[in-house]
């Protein structure tokens, strides 16, 4: 149990005692979730190997036949780096894999997110030019400025650009 | 060759790197790519050719009556982290979003590239606001958006309007002749003959 702080201790011994309750969901049927759902729009579950590829820097790496057992059950007590290696890959907390309160909370809010990115009259195309992951789907003040302008009615608003000296 | 802006993308992008060269069907053919814009353009340009001098609205106004859909220019102001510019798909029209707080020639770039993703029908992605993530998510953490929100094609989709916009930018600079096909051909050939004398 080196490395393991307090905090992650204590999910460990809430998790070991909540697995022997036969009405909660064991770790392989969450993760088995977490990959059925959390995925690109265009594309469908990522594959144990891209999911290894994507953990390969962290302190949990593990291989594409490790990922495969967990999903599997076949080990029902990983070790929690590599509880935190999926959890990092996925963006879901932690407690995701030990509290089923937190695990229902999360699966809401993932079905909300892809229920939201499915209304078609939310899709724009972007020019990216800060590639920070962080950024990328957040961004508020385009968002806010295209919201601002379609407010207007069209017959009034500028649709072109105004003339300078600097046009190119 | 690949794209030098993709070395700087997320950890999740960094491993569509390392499955895209493992996928039968995930390579990106970066040449089949090139030729294909390279054709978008063309097939573009001989619609609507250029206008001489080089001016934005006039090429927007061209685009307009070449696809029938109105296009509506709205200027925002960058800010880091944010970006530079967008195209959202109305019913009856489409809006082009670029910063106006950079260069004339940046703003027309950013223009161009939203054309290109036009041209190319991209489907574009679903974007949040941070308060609207917050709302909705409040304990996911960016890596999950990152996967929920992004198409895999992205970077391909970027890589594509970023060379058709440099494509069209490039025609604007070398090749203002092209003018030449809205000229009668008695002045065209006087024409040509002038640039022949005097340099094009």
């Amino acid at each position: 149990m080196r490395d393991v702080s307090v905090d992650t201790a204590v999910y460990i011994r809430r998790w070991r005692v909540t697995e022997s309750d036969q009405h909660t969901r064991s770790f392989a049927d969450k993760l088995a979730s977490l990959i059925e759902t959390v995925h690109p729009p265009d594309r469908g579950p990522y594959s144990y190997r891209e999911i290894a590829a994507g953990i390969a820097d962290h302190p949990g790496a593990m291989t594409a036949a490790h990922i495969n057992q967990l999903v599997k059950g076949k080990q029902p007590h990983p070790r929690i780096h590599y509880v935190e290696a999926l959890a990092c890959f996925f963006g879901v907390p932690v407690h995701y894999f030990f509290d089923d309160d937190v695990t229902t909370r999360i699966d809401d809010q993932i079905a909300k997110v892809s229920a939201w990115r499915d209304e078609e009259a939310r899709h724009i195309a972007e020019r990216v030019v800060e590639l920070n992951p962080r950024d990328r789907n957040t961004v508020t003040n385009l968002i806010d400025s295209l919201r601002a302008y379609d407010e207007q009615p069209r017959a009034t608003r500028r649709r072109r650009k105004p003339t300078t000296t600097d046009n190119a | 060759m690949r794209p030098c802006f993709s070395q700087a993308r997320c950890v999740r992008l960094a491993l569509a790197r390392s499955t895209r060269a493992e996928g039968v069907n995930a390579a990106v053919q970066w040449s089949a790519l090139r030729a294909r814009c390279h054709q978008r353009v063309d097939d573009l340009l001989q619609r609507t050719g250029i206008p001489y001098p080089w001016d934005i609205n006039q090429f927007l106004d061209r685009l307009e009556r070449h696809r029938g859909r109105d296009i509506d220019l709205c200027a925002i102001s960058w800010t880091v982290g944010d970006s530079c510019g967008a195209w959202q798909q109305h019913d009856d029209h489409d809006v082009i979003a670029y910063a106006d707080n950079t260069s004339g020639f940046h703003q027309d770039h950013i223009i161009l590239h939203e054309i290109g993703h036009m041209i190319s029908q991209h489907r574009g992605r679903c974007v949040l606001s941070q308060d609207e993530a917050h709302r909705i998510a409040p304990d996911l953490a960016p890596a999950a958006f990152a996967h929920l929100l992004e198409r895999s094609t992205g970077d391909v989709e970027e890589y594509e309007a970023e060379t058709i916009a440099s494509l069209i930018h490039q025609r604007v600079r070398v090749r203002p002749q092209l003018v030449i096909d809205v000229v009668p051909p008695a002045a065209a050939q006087r024409l040509s003959r002038v640039e022949y004398i005097f340099g094009g």
